[in-house]
Parts: structure tokens; sequence; C-alpha cells
């Protein structure tokens, strides 16, 4: 053959089926059966004569998955293109990003400016006159979910060429002769216009029975990269699907031979918008389809996460263990930052960066029951803790997680997970059975107690400086309906409802969990208190039982009480793209006991007006059941777990590190401070030293450095792994064990009422009884469009 | 999304016009190629068709008396929101000059749906406003839109799963058990 082989432009093979638009019900069979197939698109036609193409796309899209949809010469003389751009974003965001558009040759250049004007992000309206549209200042949106690629047909080559993203044919009744033409003008018109002529795709739309030697022929030697079969016959898809392997085959073994790159082309404006130090053209093929760089319509959907704004050069997102593996490859060749995200909700980690790579695992969410005797379910790092809520219950399943359900799996679940089951179920992290990790070195490993088992000790608590964990295996519990309140106090007196909250919830029986909320005093009201907790009851009097001595540790302004199911309490997240902005202040600690001191001293610091929110989350119980050496989660005997977001860094760093005599640690993922000390805080010297150790031997080359950083023991010089102050610096303010109680806890329960004797609560009156919770419903919703400190005055 | 921009007076004519270009596509089985000559929209022998599977029935969301007008000759429905209307004396003002233009156009007003968006508030303590307090009250307050204001539709307002499910599984039945009640008296 001597045709020229710089004509195959690389795209990805991709086949589909261009159903008849005249009736749903067998368009919808077609659609169903390419999906099944493996085939990739399935495109309507836009038939005066038949059923309107949007309206049939979506019905196709409702009843499908993942397979593509596009409507095919769509006339944009005949209707308006801000109206198909409307449409055509909508079902782009309604079916997840699986859209793309193919226009007809008239017109089609006055409506490429129109629709794409419209789905750019900017606030100012269109206005437009030309030959065939007109827009009278028009606003723009929706922006759809992904880059819609918009072809043209055939008519227009030179159009496709120098604005298009494909150019679209019908082979029967196009010649050879003509065709190649067309070719050849797409390729000068792209040229022309600098840009590179494989940004824009050849799509053949093919009718009749189809060999593999043309559609080789097609790809190799003329750059066709997409196929269309355009028939209503179910037995003619099928052949088609049986050929479409053998092409693959064919294509990649010529491509290979021939040294022709595999992957999509970004447009010219795309690249011009690339970080350095990034290598986008060896992006591994698995990968390059879903990975969304700084020019990409989508990037503004995953740059920021829920708490910090980000800018990262690269976010790939794989979705097998085994793209993982390509992923952490490709991002180990590179010196930028490194996040690993699974929902992007966490506060310390580092899910993204500026100019670095994200690896993104959200599409690693699959939840599933392996064992219902045992209780055993898989879980993937990027679901959420609402949807796994969601799919446990129905099984009277929970795991205990967080206290939102937008919270993803991974991150969680590698670090501890301080939740509402927490004192009667223990962390999140006390229920994991088994993990599958990818390593630094590619090498993919299962840990549990008997394999592995230092990997799989450090992975339950410092997970994120050890690998990527693509799957968890669980224990989950038999929780059925729990009560559930909100408690707003008058925190006028914060010292005092906070240490007789302290002692209310170490009094109280295990299936108490309560998390108090505290806001400093602003605009002439007093600091405000929220508890939030849940009893692990579905027994109204065991719930108000439980629930009556935390009434009275304040003056009681507002209360609810119902019973819910734990999805009730941990919500699947609203849809919506995480815009975090700038870098969250917090800082943790982990406490044993709420003493007079402590408590004294948070009063001040709450009146400080160096934080707009503080919360202490009660841990204890079966949390302090597991041995501090048991997992990388250390501080077990801690009671309460506290943090504080303040607005500025240095004032919310002063104002905590006052308080520094009464931590005995604190939990990394509520800790933003990136001061060294602070990873002695969370991981005392004997647990930081088997980390060290294991660090040392499964990434000695510390790919995983932008969490929890372990640096090796030879580069040891601020701080020293047996907790003695570095040379030089101040020494810490910690000290081994912080000041004695001035009272002792007074045990309660049984006989005795679980209520502040008079010694503490004299001043106030008996707390006024709460009510009983609302009558059980199998699907209460707590609304809770943002998480907590989303909504805690930032 | 641009459109041209119409004086409220226009609006209502390219509506009435557009009842007949949406009409005259559904009529599928009319062999005639339409032709609609209008200020607002000209089709010159376009194709008809696809047929709906039912007859859709157009209903429009009006408040002012030309509006109103046009329901009475042209629309199959009115679908105003509680919160737009002043009082529900405008819901009786409303039906009164719907029915006159049907009457005027030949229909039967009895062909022209009145439904009408709510929305409010559930909980124990009835408030001084239409549709607070507990669903008895809202299933009291609907009955009375039924019975004396012909109100046939009543369409929730609301994104509360909650406030759904009262609506659904508490007021709906009540009301219509109190309606057909009346309604045999």
């Amino acid at each position: 053959m001597t045709s020229d082989r710089t004509a195959d432009h690389g795209h990805p093979l991709r086949f589909g089926i261009a159903v008849p638009p005249a009736e749903p019900g067998a368009a919808v069979e077609l659609a169903l059966s390419a999906e099944q197939l493996g085939l990739d698109l399935v495109t309507v036609s836009d038939d005066p004569d038949a059923l309107d193409a949007w309206t049939l796309l979506s019905w196709i899209a409702g009843a499908t998955n993942d397979v593509g949809l596009a409507v095919d010469g769509l006339d944009l003389v005949r209707r308006p293109a801000a109206v198909a751009a409307r449409a055509a974003a909508s079902l782009d965001l309604l079916a997840g990003g699986r859209v793309e558009l193919g226009l007809t040759p008239g017109g089609a250049e006055e409506a490429i400016e129109i629709v794409r004007a419209l789905w750019a992000s900017d606030p100012t309206p269109v206005t437009y006159s030309g030959t065939h549209q007109r827009l009278a200042g028009a606003q723009r949106g929706p922006a759809p979910a992904h880059d819609v690629p918009i072809w043209v047909g055939g008519g227009a080559p030179d159009l496709a060429g120098r604005v298009a993203d494909g150019w679209s044919v019908t082979l029967p009744g196009l010649d050879p002769e003509a065709r190649r033409a067309g070719l050849a003008a797409v390729d000068a018109a792209a040229r022309a216009a600098g840009r590179d002529p494989r940004e824009i795709r050849r799509i053949a739309t093919l009718a009749g029975p189809v060999d593999a030697d043309l559609l080789e022929a097609l790809a190799r030697d003329e750059g066709f990269g997409t196929f269309l079969l355009a028939t209503g016959d179910p037995d003619a898809l099928r052949a088609f699907a049986a050929v479409v392997p053998v092409v693959r085959a064919r294509v990649a073994v010529g491509r290979s031979g021939a040294g022709v790159q595999v992957g999509s082309i970004r447009s010219a404006a795309v690249r011009a918008r690339r970080r350095p130090g990034i290598d986008y053209d060896t992006i591994p093929a698995a990968l390059v389809d879903a990975a969304v760089e700084p020019g990409d319509l989508r990037y503004a959907g995953v740059r920021s996460n829920y708490l910090r704004g980000g800018a990262p050069g690269l976010v790939l997102r794989p979705r097998t263990t085994a793209e993982v593996v390509d992923a952490l490859g490709y991002a180990r060749r590179h010196d930028v930052a490194l996040g690993v995200r699974s929902g992007g909700h966490g506060v310390s980690g580092r899910s993204t960066n500026d100019g670095g790579i994200v690896i993104d695992l959200a599409a690693l969410n699959g939840i599933e029951v392996l064992d219902p005797a045992a209780r055993r379910v898989r879980i993937g790092p990027g679901a959420r803790w609402g949807e796994v809520a969601q799919a446990l219950y129905p099984h009277g399943w929970a795991i205990t997680s967080g206290d939102y359900g937008g919270v993803g799996v991974g991150g969680l679940a590698t670090a501890g997970g301080i939740g509402f089951l927490a004192r009667e179920h223990g962390l999140t992290i006390d229920h994991i059975r088994a993990v599958e990790v990818v390593l630094a070195d590619g090498s993919v490993v299962r840990a549990d107690e008997h394999h592995h088992p230092d990997l799989f000790w450090g992975v339950r608590g410092a997970g994120s400086a050890l690998g990527i964990v693509t799957s968890f295996e669980f224990e989950a519990d038999e929780v059925g309906l729990l009560g559930f309140a909100q408690l707003t106090l008058d925190a006028s007196d914060t010292a005092g409802l906070l240490q007789a909250y302290g002692e209310a919830v170490e009094a109280a029986p295990r299936d108490l969990t309560a998390f108090l909320i505290l806001g400093p005093p602003r605009r002439g009201r007093p600091a405000a208190a929220t508890v939030m907790a849940a009893v692990d009851s579905d027994d109204p009097d065991t719930v108000i039982d439980r629930l009556q001595p935390l009434a009275g540790i304040g003056p009681l302004l507002a209360q609810q009480v119902v019973l819910t199911p734990y999805p009730g309490i941990v919500s699947p997240p609203e849809p919506g793209l995480h815009q975090g902005r700038g870098e969250p202040a917090t800082r943790s600690a982990l406490v044993e006991h709420i003493t007079p001191g402590f408590a004294r001293a948070a009063e001040d610091f709450l009146h400080s007006g160096a934080t707009y929110f503080l919360q202490f989350r009660s841990v204890g119980g079966a949390v302090a059941d597991v041995a501090p050496d048991a997992t990388a989660y250390a501080h077990r005997s801690a009671n309460f777990s506290a943090v504080a977001f303040g607005a500025n860094r240095r004032r919310l760093d002063a104002a905590w590190d006052e308080m520094a005599d009464h931590f005995r640690g604190l939990y990394w993922s509520f800790e933003t401070d990136r001061r060294p000390d602070r990873l002695l805080d969370a991981y005392p010297p004997a647990t930081l030293r088997r980390l060290q150790e294991i660090k040392s031997r499964y990434d000695p080359e510390n790919v995983f450095r932008d969490n929890v950083v372990v640096p090796a023991p030879r580069r040891v010089g601020s701080w020293r792994p047996d907790g003695s102050p570095p040379p030089g610096r101040a020494p810490s303010r910690r000290r081994p064990h912080p000041e004695p109680r001035s009272s002792p806890p007074r045990p309660c329960g049984g006989a005795r009422p679980c209520r502040r004797g008079p010694g503490s609560s004299g001043r106030r009156e008996a707390p006024p009884p709460l009510r009983h919770p609302a009558p059980a419903r199998s699907r209460v919703r707590r609304r809770r469009a943002r998480a907590w400190w989303a909504s805690s005055g930032r | 999304m641009g459109g041209r921009r119409l004086s409220p007076g226009q609006a209502v004519d390219a509506l009435d016009e557009a009842i007949d270009v949406i009409r005259g596509v559904w009529d599928a089985g009319n062999r005639e190629p339409l032709r609609i000559d209008g200020t607002y929209y000209q089709l010159h022998g376009a194709k008809r068709g696809p047929a709906p599977a039912h007859p859709i029935g157009i209903r429009l969301g009006a408040y002012k008396p030309r509006m109103l007008r046009l329901i009475g000759r042209k629309a199959d429905g009115w679908l105003p929101t509680l919160a737009y209307l002043d009082s529900v004396q405008a819901l009786a003002d409303g039906n009164a000059v719907i029915d006159e233009a049907a009457h005027e156009a030949g229909r039967d007003p009895r062909a022209i749906r009145r439904q009408l968006n709510v929305g409010g508030r559930f909980g124990a303590d009835p408030g001084d406003q239409l549709l607070t307090g507990p669903p008895v009250r809202w299933a009291e307050q609907l009955t009375t839109l039924a019975l004396e204001y012909g109100v046939a539709d009543f369409i929730l307002a609301s994104d509360d799963p909650q406030a759904i499910a009262v609506f659904g599984e508490q007021v709906a039945p009540a009301v219509r058990e109190l309606v057909a009640a009346e309604r045999a008296r």
C-alpha cells in the first residue's frame, strides 16, 4: 500500500448505531442492544417526518447507562440555535456527559458560534445578528457536563476543519474520490486555522453489511475514527458488533507497527492552558478521554474540593484498579504535587492542588454485598457515605461514618471516621476487614490480618501515606431506626455548658453519640450551641431517656427529636460541584475529658474571635475498646474530638496553641496546620516509628506525601520520632498528661439518674422535658443542603 | 433565550397564534399541509405530525383579562399560582371572565379545567394564611376551593419530601372524600 500513513489520526476507534427515529420502542431496544454489545455511540437523526430528535434521544438516554448519545444532522436553519444549545446542554447534564451534537452544513457556522457562546461560563448576555440566527441578549447556560463535541455534515469540510470537532459523512452516495477530497479539505482548513487536523474526528455512517477490511482501510488510510451503522435491524446490529473487535485488533496492530500515537487530541485552545511540568501527550490511553485539564469545560467541576480551591494541571479519573495503576505510574514520572481524591470532602487531605496531578477515584464507587451472613460488604473509595448508608439500609445494616453523606469512603476510611455511631460501634476503620491497595511501585496487594499485616495496620489511620486503596471490605453493623435530636441551646455560659456536655456524654450509655457545635457570639446575640445526637434505639422512651441530660446542659431554645434510619442522618449528597475556594484554616485536638480548666480555655477561645465554628464530637466507648497499637489511629483513650474553623490561619493557630496543654493528640483529617509538630500530635512516637518502618518498605521514595507526611528516619531534622523537642526550637507546649480533673466523673445510670448533680447545676432549673420523637417513618430524610461547616457563617 | 422582544399585548397575540401552530402540527390526520399566515408565525405548508398519543391539554397560567379571554376561547385549562393571586376572589373573577369568553366562542365552560399551583406550610398551629396548619385544615380549604371555585387539580409546589408525602397521603385523600360527600348531597 502506498497510502499516506499520517492519514491515520490515531483517534480511539468508536462504533455506534444510527437508529431510525420512527418508532420509540424499537429505537430504545436497538440502543439498549448497542450498549449491551459494547458499542460506544447511539445517534438519532433530525428527521421532520419522525419523532423529535431531542425528545427521542432523551428517552434513549434515560434507558441506557453509559453509551454515547448524539443527534446527527440537526438542522439549525429551521430552528433556533439557542434552543438547541439548551437542549443539548440539559441532556448532557442529565445523562452524565454523554452527548454529542451533529449539525447539517446549512447555517452551521452561525449555529456553532451561538451554541458555544451559550455554553461558555460568562455572565454577559449574548447578542447576535446573523443570516439565520438572531439573539437579543440571551442568558447563557446551562453549560453542559462535558465538552460536547460538535460535528458538521459532509457538505462543509472547510467549516469542519476550521471550527468543528468532527466531520460526519454518510458513505453510501458519496463516491470515494469526493470523500478523500473532503478529508483533504478538512485537514487543509484545520492547518490554515492553526489547528492540528487531529483535533477533528471523522465520523462515517455506513449502511448495509460492513466488513472489517473496509473499516480498517477507512481508519488507517483515511483517518476515520467513528463508525456508525444506520440500521433498524437487530440482526444487522449484532453482525456489526461481531466485526468490531476484529477491526479494533487489526487497527491496533497496524497502528503499533506504524508508530501511530492513539488518543484524542485536545484543541489548540485547550492546549494553550496546560501547566508546565506535566507531559500531557503521554497520558495512558485508557485514561486520556476521561482526563480533565484546565482548558476543558469539565474542569470547573473537578478543580476544587469541598473546602479548598484548586487549580490542578491534570485530573485523572480511573475507573478500575488497573487504571489506577496506570494513573499512578504516569503521575510518578512527574515532579509535581500528587493529590488522591475520593469524595473531595477532606479538610486535611490535598485532594486538589495547584499545577499538580489529581487522581480522582470517584468512578470506583461500587457497593457490593459479599457475604450476607457475615454482613461483609465491598465498597469502592469513590462511593459516598450517604450512598453507602442508603445501600445498606434495606439489609438492616449501617457502617458508622462521618456526619455528612457527601464524604467519600476512601478519605474517611483511611484516616479514622468519627461518626454518629462511634461510641456504640467504634471508628469506621474498626470495621475494615481487608483492603486492596495500589502501592507506590504499581503493585496491587490485598492486605488484611494475615496478608501484609503491617500495611493493613497502617492503612487504618494513615492510609494516605502508604498507597491508594481501591476497595475496602467492611463488616457492617445491624442498625435499625435511630433516635436523632437537634437541640439548640444558649451558650452564654460556654464553659458551664461545655463541661456539662462532657459529663453528660461520658456518663451516658454507649448507645448515645453526641456532637456539640458552638458558634461565637455575634451581632449582639449570645454564643449558640447545637447538639446533634444519635441514640441507637427505636424505643422512644429510651431515646428520650438518653437525650434528656443533654437538654439540660444549658437553656434549651429549640428541640427536634425524630426516629430515623441511618440514611436520614447521613443522607446521600445533593448533586452539585465542589466550589471550595482558598485554603481552610482548621485545628484539631483529641481530649480525654472536658475538665473545668479546658472548658474555661475553650470559652476564651470561642470568644477570642479566632473561630467561627467549634465542634466537639464524642468518641470513647467502642472506640476505646480497640488497643492503641492495633491500628495507626492511636489515641483511643480520647473521649472527645474537637475541631475549630477560623477565617485567619495565624489568629487561629495562636489561639488554639494556647490550649495545647489540654490536648492529648489530634485527628489528622481535621488538621490543616502544616507545622511538623502536628504529625507527632496525630501519631504518638511508637505509632510513628512503626509507620516510618512500613513507609520505608512500601513507599521508600515517598510518592504519597501530600496528606499524611511521614518523613524517612534519615531525614529527621525538625523533629524526633521519640517526641522530644528538636534542638533549637521552643519546647512543645504539649504535656504528657492533661491537668488533673477538679472532680472525678460521677458514674450514673441504673438507679442513679444521669443528670448533673446539684453541685454543678444548682443554678439551673431542671431541664424542660423533651418531646417524644415523631412517629417512625420509613423514609425520613433530613434536608442538609450543605454540611454543617459550610453553613456556619463563612 | 434571546428571542424577539414583545410587548405584553403582542405576547398574548403571539400565544394565540402559537396555539394554532401547535394544534395544527398535532393534527396529523389532516392531509392538508399546515398553512398559518399570522403576524408572529408563518407556516407555508408545514408537514404535520407526529400526533401525540392522547389529546394534550394546553393550559395557561394567566392573571389578566386578555389572557383569561384567550383561555375561554382556545385553551384547555387555567393554571394560576395561588401565591400570585391577590385573594381567592381573583379566582372567582377569573373564572367569570373565562366562562363568558367560552360562551361567546360557543364552548362549554366545563371544557376548561381549573387548576391551581398551591404552596404552604404544614404544622400544628393553624395560621391566619391559607394552607398553613395541620393536614386537616389544608383539606378543608382545598375542598372549599374545589366546590366553590371550581378548582379540579391541585399541584403542590414543594421540594420537601415530607410535605409531598403528607400532601399525597393525607391531604389528597381527605379532599377527595370531602368533595365526593358534598357532591353526593
